[in-house]
């Protein structure tokens, strides 16, 4: 089944091709340093602050609202299964016909 | 007193040695991990009762499909285990899928003690495992499942990002990614970063700039490439041999990134192994 989760808007099959299901974990947002009062911290990247500070493209933060489709194993199993990790603002089912693919 | 002389003196002389001892309050717990959907383990076998009777018995275990481990325990009387088997049946596994333990317990729950490990190894549903006679096997050891992965096509503006499930290591053999440029002016160049989940330990980035309403097919392998792109076809290194943790991510940072720049769904090859703990 095809689906876009409702918190990164991206589009996968909820089953791989191999029959192994797939799990979702939306991508983080490119973060950036800043210093303040001395204290450096890491935010969401903002274009507007982009004069003086210097871009880390290895630093990266949480999505708000992220979906994560991992079991949560700090979590008490229902019926012998984890809940997951979060999820998110949902997803919504895609017909496959409904959005072209862009790639190969 | 010679052999002949000893098995007369014991009550089940001959099977009794061929046998592993159930006192009558052990059990067998079959454990599983597994990834693949409609997997269903069967453990047979055959156990002697201390009358001499002979039973052949058989166990249905369900595996959970996200790689968590699933327990079963079954109850035995007191006599011999002579023999086991598990294979899968109802979908059929690659080597690497499906995980199986058998244990002897005694107790409960979490107060359980573990007497011996009977069985461990991956199974298929043509790769039976059998005691006596299967190797104790590690779940990281041998070859893993060979897997194409096609991920999350992100939506425009947002990179790639596709992380290692719980569960699970993989080593990365290949990658491949579209990136089509939106018409705003201004350079694009991909980097490719593996990270542990927070930390960056390794960052490939393109050869060459991507122009607007440009198409960059990138590849990355381990493999030696050309250095030169070949049209729109653009190499990227991996690091040979690249093994991945779960909650190991995979993911692009593209410098000068434009809301309407739009990666594809990436492809990518890895070798999986489950991290049966």
């Amino acid at each position: 089944m095809r689906v876009t989760c409702n918190s990164c808007h991206g589009i996968y099959e909820t089953v791989s091709r191999d029959g192994l299901p797939y799990t979702h974990v939306c991508p983080p947002l490119r973060g950036m340093r800043v210093k303040v009062n001395g204290v450096e911290s890491i935010i969401p990247y903002d274009p507007k602050f982009a004069g003086g500070v210097v871009l880390d493209d290895a630093v990266a933060v949480p999505r708000t609202s992220a979906r994560d489709e991992r079991p949560d194993l700090t979590k008490k199993p229902i019926d012998g299964v984890y809940p997951v990790v979060s999820d998110g603002l949902g997803v919504t089912e895609t017909p496959a016909a409904a959005v072209p693919l862009v790639g190969f | 007193m010679n052999l002949a002389a000893l098995e007369a003196a014991l009550p089940i002389p001959a099977l009794a040695s061929r046998g592993f001892y159930f006192a009558g309050d052990d059990r067998l717990r079959l454990s599983s991990w597994n990834s693949l959907a409609s997997v269903t383990v069967v453990l047979t076998g055959r156990f002697l009762h201390v009358d001499g009777r002979v039973e052949a018995f058989s166990e249905v275990h369900t595996p959970n499909t996200n790689r968590t481990a699933a327990t079963s325990s079954y109850n035995r009387a007191e006599g011999w285990l002579m023999d086991l088997s598990v294979v899968v049946t109802g979908a059929t596994p690659q080597r690497g899928q499906t995980f199986v333990r058998v244990d002897v317990v005694r107790g409960l729950g979490s107060v359980d003690v573990v007497l011996s490990t009977l069985l461990q190894g991956y199974v298929t549903a043509t790769k039976r495992l059998g005691y006596p006679g299967s190797p104790i096997e590690d779940s990281l050891a041998g070859q893993g499942c060979l897997r194409s992965i096609t991920g999350t096509d992100p939506a425009a503006g947002v990179e790639i990002s596709e992380t290692v499930p719980t569960g699970a290591r993989w080593r990365l053999i290949a990658f491949e990614m579209t990136l089509v440029t939106s018409g705003v002016a201004g350079n694009r160049r991909p980097t490719l970063i593996a990270d542990d989940g927070a930390a960056a330990f390794f960052r490939a980035h393109a050869g060459t700039n991507l122009a607007a309403s440009g198409t960059g097919n990138y590849t990355g392998s381990a493999a030696p490439q050309p250095i030169a792109n070949l049209g729109s076809d653009i190499p990227l290194g991996l690091p040979p041999n690249a093994l991945l943790l779960a909650a190991a991510r995979i993911r692009t940072s593209t410098t000068a990134i434009d809301p309407g720049d739009n990666y594809g769904a990436p492809q990518y090859e890895v070798e999986e192994w489950l991290e049966a703990i």
